[in-house]
């Protein structure tokens, strides 16, 4: 039905970092234990990203996703000690659901928040969002004093951390929802405009497309994600607080370049950007496993972004094109 | 050698077309040159390789008696070549004096701003054309006339040889168009050469010594004044005798499908008021910034009106956004195919079905691929569209078959008003014609359309009424039975916006 380009880069970069580490840890690396370590930590950045993507994919950015995310999780957290009265390791299973509900809606709060600003008031989404993250980051601080919040149900815990059929629940979690993901992106009315008014905002508005409401579901979509990132964090470290992961803001945005997913909007496919999320857990769990710096993993990440970039920049398809401008429209554009 | 430019052998391409073939021409040291073609004719591109913005392919540009294989924006300034572009390419926040020195300020290359030298240069400038510029007034909130005269003024201001102004005249009304033309013999008393480009004859006829007739990509013919004739250069500019066949409508005695009653919009046009039948060709014409186009927008709910009442099919409503247009059956094929109407880095297809898009639902809601290739085939189809498949993106296409893929995206909403605004601006005549085909087709079905146009035969021959604005008003109705195209111009730049009483169009005759 529609034309969707391809990943060849990816797969083949996919190969070549597991070919690299797999030499570099030649016992540690291909061991079954190693593979279910990788779904385990996989999905939490692979939500991140989802969430990242379809502000991106509309024009947009969405910088309050960690602070989302955070935010998410300090709901809950309260609204299961305040309804459990006190006690959240025994709150049942309502509680549970409904605290989780609260931080659902608090996410879906924040989303509209911005979705409002850029949607509705055009504010320029990169400021909006960046007021977002910083509104939410005080918050934050407001809501827990600066402290650690910890101790939650096993029922909460399970969704980070518990395992199914031998496979970590977040990662059963992670193809689920990749597959609607995909779906809403590439199948769904709101998806396809959402291709449009990133390649356009200007002419899918002359085509009566409604660019408030997709840019505002756009926005509600991320935070949504946000949400769930939140309840797979919760999981793992077993605590909330003010300001964590803050340093996967930025690799959420280069998970999606690194994707294929157009800086400017209006292109790039979730496979792909399945695939550049598997690239960065690869390399951070090779990196690992050889025992250097943890710091020496972002330096990576950014460095196999950049040779990504400079190889499709090379082969052109990264390239900002250039309009055709001599097929009968080299004189349209002054002439007219 | 007392040509100032002698252009041998010029080509330029653009992927696999071919804009320019070779032109060979020359231009004198103070001579007033006309360069007339349809749009599209590589006009423009000519004039971008003149001002160094483009390359040529192959061919020399001499000037003043030296040879360039090709010339860099700063050495076409340097050499005294001068553009001035449709738009101006001015400063809207800042002063008169302030655009009129700016260039020469960039090139002195000094740290600090001196404000009595920008108040100099400008006079100086001013003074050269003896235009009545108020230094001190903010360009934007000029007339169009007095901000082409500071884009003039600041083309003076360093040492200019050949001037080359495109389209001078589209914005303006006769008296400022008398004005222009007796600014450009002055410039060439004083010893500068001039290139008037424009596809309006009468202008053409009444300034140039000679007239250089460009028609895809081709210098046809180089005429001296004393040879040109109206007729001759039509026939040379389009390559045939072009015979627009008039459209004549089935005159209906049925109730008008849409009815306007004094739709106003603050500064953008005031008491607007006609009506459209089933069928019907409405032509709207008038000088750019005469309203035309904010009208459009309005009934089309991109920028809506503030009062007044639109009537569709006997029922009053109100168009605030452009769903509420689209809901009306109104669509709207802007001018601006590039940015506004077509999502140019998307496929022919996602392109048509953007406005049907809701009819293509399928199970849960998703795009059911069934109906969406078939709604996509049919309008490729009944439009003609020429792409090799849908999937060709929107931006490969040439001008015409891309305003097909507009057309199409309107008509397969089944509209029942259509406006079109500009609709075949840049776009090659064959095509041109392609489009009216379309136009007077879909007009046979019974839709209303409105078509807007700078273009007086166009409205003349497919429109059976046309209204006249200006200023922001009705200033004159014609049935087009009853007219020549030469009058609809006339009145195009002279009618005074229509008072209380219908007087106005026979006594302006």
């Amino acid at each position: 039905m529609r034309r969707r380009s391809s990943n060849a880069t990816l797969y083949l970069v996919l190969i070549i970092v597991l070919a690299i580490m797999a030499v570099l840890n030649p016992t540690r690396f291909l061991r079954v234990r190693n593979f279910y370590s990788m779904a385990y930590q996989l999905p939490f950045l692979a939500f991140l990203a989802m969430g990242q993507m379809v502000p991106i994919v509309g024009g947009g950015i969405n910088l309050a996703i960690v602070a989302t995310a955070n935010f998410t999780g300090i709901i809950t957290a309260m609204l299961l000690r305040a309804l459990s009265g006190g006690s959240p390791l025994e709150a049942s299973t309502l509680v549970i659901l409904v605290s989780m509900l609260g931080g659902v809606l608090a996410a879906l709060l924040a989303g509209a928040l911005s979705g409002f600003l850029i949607g509705y008031l055009r504010v320029p989404d990169i400021l909006a969002t960046l007021g977002t993250m910083i509104l939410l980051n005080g918050v934050n601080i407001v809501l827990t004093k600066g402290y650690t919040l910890t101790g939650f149900p096993d029922a909460l815990i399970a969704i980070g951390n518990g395992v199914f059929l031998g496979i970590p629940i977040p990662f059963w979690l992670f193809l689920a929802i990749a597959v609607v993901f995909r779906m809403i992106m590439e199948r769904s009315v709101f998806g396809y405009q959402l291709y449009m008014i990133g390649s356009s905002y200007t002419a899918s508005r002359f085509a009566g497309i409604n660019t408030r409401s997709v840019i505002m579901g756009s926005y509600l979509l991320s935070s949504l994600f946000a949400a769930i990132t939140a309840f797979v964090m919760m999981g793992q470290l077993n605590s909330v607080k003010a300001n964590y992961a803050e340093s996967y803001l930025l690799v959420s945005v280069l998970a999606c370049f690194l994707g294929g997913v157009d800086p400017l909007g209006g292109d790039g496919r979730v496979s792909g950007l399945v695939l550049a999320v598997m690239i960065l857990q690869v390399i951070s769990t090779g990196v690992n496993l050889m025992r250097m710096d943890p710091f020496f993993i972002l330096a990576m990440w950014g460095f196999i972004v950049l040779v990504i970039i400079a190889a499709n920049h090379l082969s052109g398809r990264f390239r900002l094109q250039r309009p055709l401008r001599g097929l009968g429209q080299d004189s349209g554009l002054a002439d007219g | 050698m007392s040509d100032f430019l002698k252009l041998v052998g010029i080509k330029k391409s653009f992927g696999g077309v071919q804009a320019l073939k070779g032109i060979e021409l020359a231009v004198g040291q103070n001579e007033i040159l006309c360069l007339v073609g349809e749009n599209g004719s590589g006009k423009s591109t000519l004039i971008k390789i003149i001002s160094g913005d483009l390359k040529p392919d192959s061919g020399e540009l001499w000037i003043s008696g030296r040879m360039y294989k090709q010339l860099r924006p700063i050495q076409s300034l340097n050499l005294g070549i001068r553009v001035i572009y449709q738009d101006f390419a001015l400063f809207p926040n800042l002063t008169v004096a302030e655009n009129i020195a700016y260039s020469q300020l960039v090139e002195t290359q000094d740290r600090l701003v001196n404000w009595r030298e920008i108040r100099e240069i400008a006079a100086r400038a001013v003074e050269l054309v003896q235009a009545d510029l108020d230094l001190n007034e903010v360009v934007g909130n000029l007339s169009v006339a007095n901000q082409q005269m500071t884009a003039i003024c600041r083309a003076l201001t360093r040492d200019t040889r050949f001037l080359i102004l495109d389209e001078p005249t589209s914005a303006l009304t006769k008296k400022e168009i008398d004005r222009l033309l007796q600014v450009v013999r002055d410039l060439q008393a004083k010893g500068i050469a001039v290139m008037f480009v424009s596809h309006k004859l009468n202008e053409v006829l009444a300034i140039a010594e000679r007239v250089a007739v460009l028609r895809d990509g081709e210098l046809v013919a180089t005429l001296d004044r004393e040879e040109a004739t109206n007729e001759r250069l039509v026939e040379l500019m389009s390559g045939t005798r072009v015979t627009y066949s008039r459209y004549e409508a089935k005159p209906s005695n049925e109730p008008p499908l849409l009815e306007v009653k004094d739709l106003s919009k603050r500064n953008c046009f005031q008491d607007i008021s006609f009506s459209l039948r089933r069928g019907e060709i409405l032509g709207i014409t008038g000088l750019l910034g005469s309203g035309r186009t904010e009208l459009a927008l309005a009934l089309f709910g991109i920028d809506p009106a503030d009062r007044g009442q639109i009537v569709v099919d006997h029922q009053p409503i109100k168009i605030r956004t452009v769903k509420d247009a689209i809901k009306a059956g109104i669509g709207y094929v802007p001018e601006d195919r590039l940015t506004q109407g077509l999502v140019l880095k998307k496929s022919v297809g996602e392109n048509i079905a953007a406005v049907i898009i809701d009819r293509l639902r399928g199970w849960l809601g998703l795009i059911d691929n069934r109906a969406w290739n078939a709604a996509v085939e049919r309008w490729i189809d009944e439009l003609a569209i020429r792409v090799t498949s849908p999937e060709v993106k929107a931006q490969t296409l040439s001008g015409g078959n891309q305003q097909r893929v507009v057309l199409a995206k309107w008509l397969a909403s089944l509209p029942k008003i259509l406006i079109l605004d500009n609709a075949t601006a840049g776009i090659d005549v064959a095509a041109k014609s392609g489009i009216h085909q379309i136009i007077r087709r879909m007009a046979r079905q019974g839709i209303g359309i409105i078509l807007i146009s700078d273009e007086i035969p166009e409205v003349v021959n497919n429109c059976s009424r046309i209204l006249i604005m200006r200023k922001g008003r009705i200033a004159a109705e014609v049935e087009t039975a009853d007219v020549t195209e030469a009058e609809v111009q006339q009145l195009v730049e002279l009618t005074e916006p229509r008072g209380k009483g219908e007087g106005m169009v026979a006594s302006s005759l």
